[in-house]
């Protein structure tokens, strides 16, 4: 029997009860929908979760804050072995100064981070420019996107910092530096005691470029970002480790004094590839490394995320299973309604293997059906759901919640998964029936 | 053609304490020619229905062996039973057994649909015998919506289509007026010697056994061929 004209029979089989074969489908389409919208609830956390973890962070990227000893830090000797290290495609160091030098252009200041890095390595580890270039002399500096923003006009505000928050924000959007910094030369003002005499010394660096935005709207990257032979300089005026202030030269310890290593707090390690950074992170956790990665915390997060979703599924495939109930019992009264018909059939040369396809095809057909209008409610009840949580949390005034949150996501897999679950319960409970239609006897059924 | 050797059959009833064996068909014997018309006839519960049962395949025999172009029909599993049946045998109901749910065309159409003929093929056969048939005019009725006479026709066209050697016809005019009868039995002689097809017919009706080339008499089990001016 060709596959068309099977199809046919069977549409024209489920035309002779039409209420009974719609309420099947229908439960199959509530049953699929269930399964289908509370599996979304786990994805769509999930993804929104990981993908708020994940923005603007590097997934290869492994953070070293430092190693088990006394003074917590890593050493160019650890940098140089871990650069050895397979999967390992570049590591990146820097220092931040323990004080926010002043920075200015004319009148307009601002106090702010100053990060010393080896651009080199910055640049083959991937730390990305919006605009200009990467510095090539030591007086060339990258500062961030809001650097700008931060430098206030002091003829106005006098030195003074804003008393809040968003005073400090008008006074950014009047009196910050409007003119584009690329290109412009700034001073950098490190102070140091000497005696109970607070003494400054300015350096003269020339903006060559700006990093690339944070990813998230709330962040702001206001740093200074220089090269390592800067940090040199700085570190030659002070007289100790990341510019620390003393409060006299008599005051600086031995461990406070710069050496040729003098060791570096923030380190970034990067993988070759997303799949080795389980084993390099934990490889450098051996190493007795403080380790932080995203794709560490992504991992723990999958795992709890895993068990979440594979308990919804459960759940939504205990409804698919109670909607089998009414497949069987579809398919169980097809067989006894149609046993002079499948005896007729028999004596007409029909084959046992073919009945019994017929029945499991017709017991596809309603599974299908219901499966196709259930994945369509599925996306429409996802759809209403991201658009509904937002405005029920906004009512109750919680807050916190990140724009483009979606709390139910229906990915391509969660259709497949719900598909195979939904055919296999429906063609389980096909098997039963079909199996009773060909062991009829045909001359039973004849006299029927 | 057909060649029945000592075939006997018993029916098993009552439950396992008290299981009785009750005989039906006792050694029965005989060979059918191709292109002959077998009446056999007997009285109710002769057991006619049970040879023809085992001739079709819808029934083990207890004993013997049944051969239809050279095919030991004992013994052979569902599927190439089936597939047997689709192939060699026809069958000709008293009570039409027609789809209700399917046009007559339809019901005509279902062998050449289960053995995968394609549709347009299918079309141009159908109507050969509807034609032949004289029932094109009811083509899209229902079962429901035709009269005995036309329901057999339909029922013999559906036998025919896939132009099997052998016809097995029980009880062929068994729900039918005396007119019609006659018109059955007519296009039973002529399919007979158009396409030299095989008829074995089980009936109690004397007449319908009087266009029968050789007839049998089922009594008790026990077949006996007679001559077929003997029974009229």
């Amino acid at each position: 029997m060709k596959f068309a004209d099977k199809l046919e029979f069977i549409r024209q089989n489920l035309k002779q009860n039409r209420s009974r074969n719609f309420m099947t489908i229908l439960a199959i389409v509530i049953s699929t929908a269930f399964l289908i919208s509370l599996a979304s609830v786990g994805f769509g956390l999930q993804k929104s979760f990981v993908k708020e973890l994940t923005q603007g962070r590097k997934m290869t990227e492994i953070q070293l804050n430092g190693k088990a000893g006394d003074d917590s830090l890593i050493y160019q000797k650890d940098i140089k072995m871990i650069q050895k290290m397979a999967h390992v495609k570049g590591v990146s160091y820097r220092n931040e100064l323990m004080q926010s030098p002043l920075f200015s252009i004319g009148a307009y200041k601002a106090s702010q981070n100053a990060i010393f890095m080896n651009m080199k390595q910055e640049k083959k580890t991937g730390f990305k420019l919006a605009k200009g270039q990467f510095p090539l002399a030591k007086d060339e500096i990258v500062v961030g996107d809001d650097f700008a923003k931060q430098l206030l006009d002091t003829t106005f505000t006098k030195g003074e910092t804003a008393p809040t928050e968003k005073e400090n924000e008008k006074w950014q959007k009047k009196y910050s530096y409007k003119e584009n910094v690329l290109g412009k030369t700034i001073k950098m003002h490190i102070t140091q005691f000497e005696g109970d005499k607070e003494i400054t010394k300015d350096f003269s660096l020339k903006i060559v470029g700006i990093a690339t935005p944070p990813a998230r709207d709330y962040m702001q990257d206001g740093s200074v970002y220089a090269s390592d032979d800067l940090y040199a300089d700085v570190m030659a005026f002070t007289g100790t480790k990341n510019a620390e202030i003393a409060s006299s030269p008599e005051d600086i310890t031995a461990d406070m004094k710069p050496t040729d290593d003098s060791g570096y707090s923030m380190v970034y390690v990067y993988g070759d590839s997303l799949e080795h950074m389980s084993a390099l992170s934990d490889t450098l956790k051996k190493k007795d490394y403080y380790v932080y990665s995203v794709a560490d915390e992504i991992k723990s997060l999958q795992t709890v995320f895993m068990v979440f979703k594979i308990g919804l599924i459960f759940i939504g495939v205990i409804a698919v299973a109670i909607a089998s109930i009414g497949i069987f019992n579809t398919m169980t009264m097809a067989v006894t309604e149609r046993t002079r018909e499948i005896g007729i059939l028999k004596s007409m040369g029909c084959r046992p293997s073919l009945i019994r396809q017929l029945f499991l095809m017709e017991t596809c057909y309603l599974a299908v059906v219901g499966l196709i209008w259930g994945i369509i409610i599925s996306y429409l009840i996802s759809f209403g759901l991201n658009q509904a949580v937002p405005m029920i949390l906004n009512a109750y005034h919680v807050e916190g919640i990140p724009s483009g949150f979606r709390f139910s996501d229906i990915p391509l897999s969660l259709v497949l998964i719900a598909t195979v679950i939904s055919l296999l319960v429906a063609l389980i409970s096909g098997v039963r029936p079909a199996r009773k239609a060909t062991q009829i006897d045909v001359i039973s059924a004849l006299k029927n | 053609m057909i060649s029945v050797q000592r075939v006997s059959h018993s029916y098993q009833i009552g439950k396992k304490q008290n299981k009785q064996s009750i005989p039906v068909l006792n050694e029965l014997s005989f060979e059918v020619d191709s292109g002959e018309i077998i009446g056999i006839i007997g009285k109710s519960g002769s057991g006619k229905s049970t040879l023809l049962h085992i001739l079709a395949g819808f029934l083990q025999p207890t004993d013997g062996k049944v051969i239809i172009n050279g095919n030991q029909l004992v013994g052979m599993n569902e599927e190439k039973l089936a597939g047997f049946r689709a192939k060699h045998i026809g069958f000709i109901f008293q009570n039409f057994q027609l789809m209700p749910k399917h046009t007559a065309k339809e019901n005509i159409e279902l062998s050449l649909t289960l053995s995968g003929v394609s549709k347009k093929e299918r079309q141009s056969i159908v109507k050969k015998w509807m034609e032949k048939l004289e029932i094109e005019h009811v083509a899209d009725h229902y079962p429901s919506e035709l009269s005995g006479g036309q329901q057999q026709r339909v029922a013999i066209a559906r036998a025919m289509v896939h132009e099997p050697p052998v016809i097995f016809a029980d009880e062929p005019t068994g729900n039918v007026d005396t007119e019609t009868e006659e018109s059955i039995l007519s296009i039973i002689q002529q399919l007979n010697k158009e396409f030299n097809l095989t008829f074995v017919m089980i009936t109690h009706d004397k007449e319908v056994a009087s266009i029968s080339d050789r007839v049998y008499t089922l009594t008790k089990g026990n077949l006996k061929e007679v001559d077929k001016d003997e029974i009229r």
